[in-house]
């Protein structure tokens, strides 16, 4: 029986390749043709990927891009884990302040752009001030709602074992929030990359962003679609690592709920 | 005993009810206080070079430009686009997501390519779809589509396959086709699933919408605050700014109030479940 | 398994609490008296069960009780002084193991919870005999979620034992279980409190696990809760399932407990 599963998945992933493969073919012969403007064939664009990555571009412009990125992620991320637990655990303050984070979390923070660039110039702090607002937000609603929906027969047996007040923050509901703050990092790491390729197309001379418009205003094709190409990888690769990460810290969770939709 | 339990509830009602008022009230006092910040930090002098503008020029921008004002065209334009591309989204997303839920070879086969599309940010789109669209609403509308669909169909998708497969044994049972099953059960299962994704996806939707308006320059909110800006009229600025921070604010409470009129039932009954 | 005397109101008194009562606010602005005017007394070495109608504010007793509460009037003093706050000496075993075993720790993480101030040896000690106590001392490594509901209560218990209390407060903890299991749970309970002498409150709705359980059955009214009625059980120990709870005098204590709770 468990041979037959694994037949079976191991189809599904030959099946998924097979549509990966038909599409990088369709991609390179509608290149290669021209019939498409404006096209370049994959193993072009796979050239000009490989050319950025190995020259002069990676320390110009990819790796600060992934430095600024990093930054302002893992900064709005403290920051919104920290107000988030707060928040939710001082119930109180909750009617008073939440039509006003509601709206200043709906503020688009790309329109905020102009008045930064007027701010603080196109300097790297601004761009990382962007990144960090970005990923407070879904950080801190997230950790907000967590910490409301711990148990508090949870708290109650912390308090009935001796635990102080700050005890019971961080060894419950720190860890009961947990799975709840890495639902809203998830969120924030998509924020953070699209508010660095933005805070690069405006006001940049370097970046991957930057690289993009750049090219694309030089009519340069295969940098364009290059330089989208890696922005593609490193956003996998960020998810593939946040995913590691996430695995390891809150494995009981993931294990517990597996268990319970069984 | 009855005439208490009578007296009871019409108290009940009256009480809760106004809990709700003092709810909005300590909301709106909040907001006060945010607005009365803002002041603070523009008479504190931190903002330099004409970026300091207080609450009332802000105020009496958002109105003049709602009056006849470029204000009210650039919004337009922006909730034009965004609302297209999110209704393109729903269609899109939900039929993918529904299919793709529901087969599992399909849910296969589309893995891997999707694994690889989805991660790149959208914005790094805005150039390659210039390239082929060039300038225009359509810029955007594609772009809100290209980014914001991903939400409503993996929510979809996990919509379908978490429902209860008692639910679909049971109208099997009742010999509902297969078809049927999909109109009767899957869909008004999925929904709540559906419309979280929905509600992620319109404020995606209005983050790419801005953005590609900044950087192409497109008409709409984004276009209008770096126009402001650079002709050195920042109650301007602000003004637009505060209007796309209103409207997706707006946007945020009326899709939440849907989601509860309509799928009220729904969270009822999987919190017993859960 | 020693022979434990009925009753053994040595004078000595574990708890006691006078006059409590406790209202609290709804959310419809509202207020509902929970508990009206209680009193009782437990005593040291005792067993003794709480019961009454479903809703009688049995829960938001315990929760005053053991000091996670306060109550708006009355006393409650254990071994002699008045609570306010957690009480050290005082267990607490609640009814839901899934909401208050940490579902992030493992079993022998859960167990060590209130023992954090102790030196590692010292801790580690005790936590063994708190899981041998209840017949857990193979399992420390695994997680409360990868055990049983039986196992995971059992695990609840040794937690509440493993800071070595006076007194066990327990609050419905066998109503989670399938029957069988809890009638090896309320067998582990009895080994547990005559091996160790503890004073044990249990609150419970079921009637015949308070005979089999105890020493004297307090029966509560409906809300506002008061005792209106306190029975002493005089049956032979130890208990056995099936014999103690087929002899006639269980009868008769069952049907005088249901009317006292219909009549209220």
């Amino acid at each position: 029986m468990t041979q037959r599963l694994i037949d079976r998945q191991v189809v599904r992933l030959l099946a998924g390749l097979l549509t990966m493969a038909i599409v990088l073919g369709v991609w390179e012969q509608a290149g290669r043709s021209g019939s498409v403007a404006f096209l370049p064939p994959v193993s072009e664009v796979a050239r000009e990927v490989w050319t950025i990555l190995s020259g002069p571009d990676l320390t110009n412009d990819v790796l600060p891009s992934v430095g600024r990125a990093l930054a302002g992620y893992l900064i709005g991320g403290m920051a919104g884990c920290l107000c988030g637990v707060l928040l939710g655990y001082f119930r109180r303050l909750e009617p008073w302040v939440r039509p006003s984070l509601e709206f200043l979390r709906a503020i688009p923070l790309p329109v905020l752009l102009p008045i930064a660039v007027a701010a603080m110039g196109g300097t790297n702090t601004m761009r990382i001030s962007l990144i960090v607002a970005g990923a407070f937000w879904p950080v801190v609603l997230n950790a907000e709602q967590g910490t409301r929906s711990v148990d508090p027969r949870l708290i109650d047996s912390a308090r009935m074992s001796g635990a102080s007040t700050f005890e019971a923050l961080r060894l419950v509901v720190w860890p009961a929030t947990l799975p709840f703050i890495f639902a809203g990092l998830r969120t924030a790491l998509g924020i953070a990359l699209v508010l660095m390729v933005v805070s690069e197309m405006i006001a940049s001379t370097s970046g991957l962003g930057y690289l993009v418009l750049q090219s694309q205003r030089l009519y340069a094709m295969s940098q364009m679609f290059a330089a989208v190409v890696i922005l593609g990888l490193l956003g996998y690769g960020f998810s593939l690592l946040f995913n590691v990460v996430e695995r390891r810290t809150i494995s009981w969770y993931h294990q517990q709920k597996g268990l319970a939709d069984v | 005993m009855t005439s208490t339990v009578q007296g009871g509830v019409s108290a009940s009602r009256g009480a809760a009810e106004s809990s709700r008022a003092a709810t909005v009230l300590k909301g709106a006092v909040g907001a006060l206080g945010l607005v009365l910040l803002w002041q603070l930090i523009v008479e504190s002098g931190v903002l330099k070079g004409g970026l300091d503008v207080p609450v009332w020029e802000i105020a009496s921008s958002i109105v003049t430009g709602f009056s006849g004002g470029e204000l009210a065209s650039a919004f337009l334009s922006t909730v034009q686009a965004w609302a297209t591309g999110l209704a393109i989204c729903v269609l899109l997303g939900s039929s993918a997501g529904i299919m793709i839920g529901l087969s599992r070879w399909a849910d296969a086969a589309t893995r891997i390519v999707v694994d690889f599309v989805r991660p790149i940010p959208s914005v790094a789109l805005v150039p390659v779809v210039v390239v082929f669209f060039g300038i225009g609403i359509k810029v955007q509308v594609i772009l809100v589509v290209l980014a914001s669909v991903w939400p409503v169909l993996f929510n979809a998708r996990y919509g379908v396959q978490n429902i209860d497969p008692r639910w679909i044994e049971e109208s099997q049972l009742m010999g509902l086709g297969r078809l049927a099953v999909i109109r009767r059960v899957i869909l008004p299962g999925a929904l709540p699933s559906i419309l979280t994704g929905v509600r992620t996806a319109a404020s995606i939707a209005i983050i790419v919408a801005v953005a590609a308006e900044l950087i192409v320059g497109s008409p709409g909110l984004g276009y209008f605050v770096n126009l402001m800006q650079q002709a050195v009229r920042p109650a301007d600025a602000y003004a637009g700014i505060v209007v796309a921070g209103m409207f997706g604010y707006v946007v945020h409470l009326g899709l939440g109030w849907l989601e509860r009129r309509i799928v009220g039932w729904q969270l009822a009954s999987t919190e017993g479940r859960l | 398994m020693s022979d434990k005397q009925p009753g053994s109101m040595s004078g000595a008194v574990a708890f006691e609490a006078r006059g409590v009562a406790k209202s609290y606010p709804r959310k419809d602005g509202s207020t509902t008296q929970a508990v009206g005017d209680l009193t009782f007394a437990l005593h040291k070495g005792e067993f003794v069960s709480i019961v009454g109608p479903s809703g009688c504010g049995k829960t938001t007793l315990l929760r005053c009780l053991s000091g996670l509460m306060p109550a708006d009037a009355g006393e409650i003093r254990y071994a002699g002084k008045p609570v306010s706050g957690v009480v050290a000496g005082l267990s607490v075993v609640f009814q839901e193991y899934n909401r208050s075993l940490f579902p992030w720790l493992s079993v022998g993480q859960n167990v060590a919870f209130p023992l954090r101030k102790l030196p590692r040896e010292e801790s580690h000690r005790r936590v063994y005999e708190a899981l041998l106590q209840v017949g857990l001392a193979d399992v420390p490594a695994q997680y409360p979620w990868q055990l049983s509901g039986g196992m995971q209560q059992r695990v609840s218990i040794a937690r509440a034992l493993a800071s070595q209390p006076d007194c066990l407060l327990m609050d419905e903890p066998f109503a989670s279980v399938d029957a069988q299991t809890r009638e090896s749970l309320e067998d582990k309970t009895l080994e547990i409190w005559a091996k160790l002498s503890l004073s044990v409150l249990l609150v419970t709705h079921d009637i015949d696990e308070a005979i089999y359980l105890s020493d004297r059955v307090l029966v509560l009214s409906r809300r506002p809760s008061r005792v209106i009625g306190e029975v002493t059980i005089d049956l032979p120990r130890p208990r056995s399932q099936v014999e103690t709870r087929a002899m006639s005098t269980f009868q008769a204590y069952r049907r005088d407990i249901h009317e006292l709770i219909r009549d209220s």
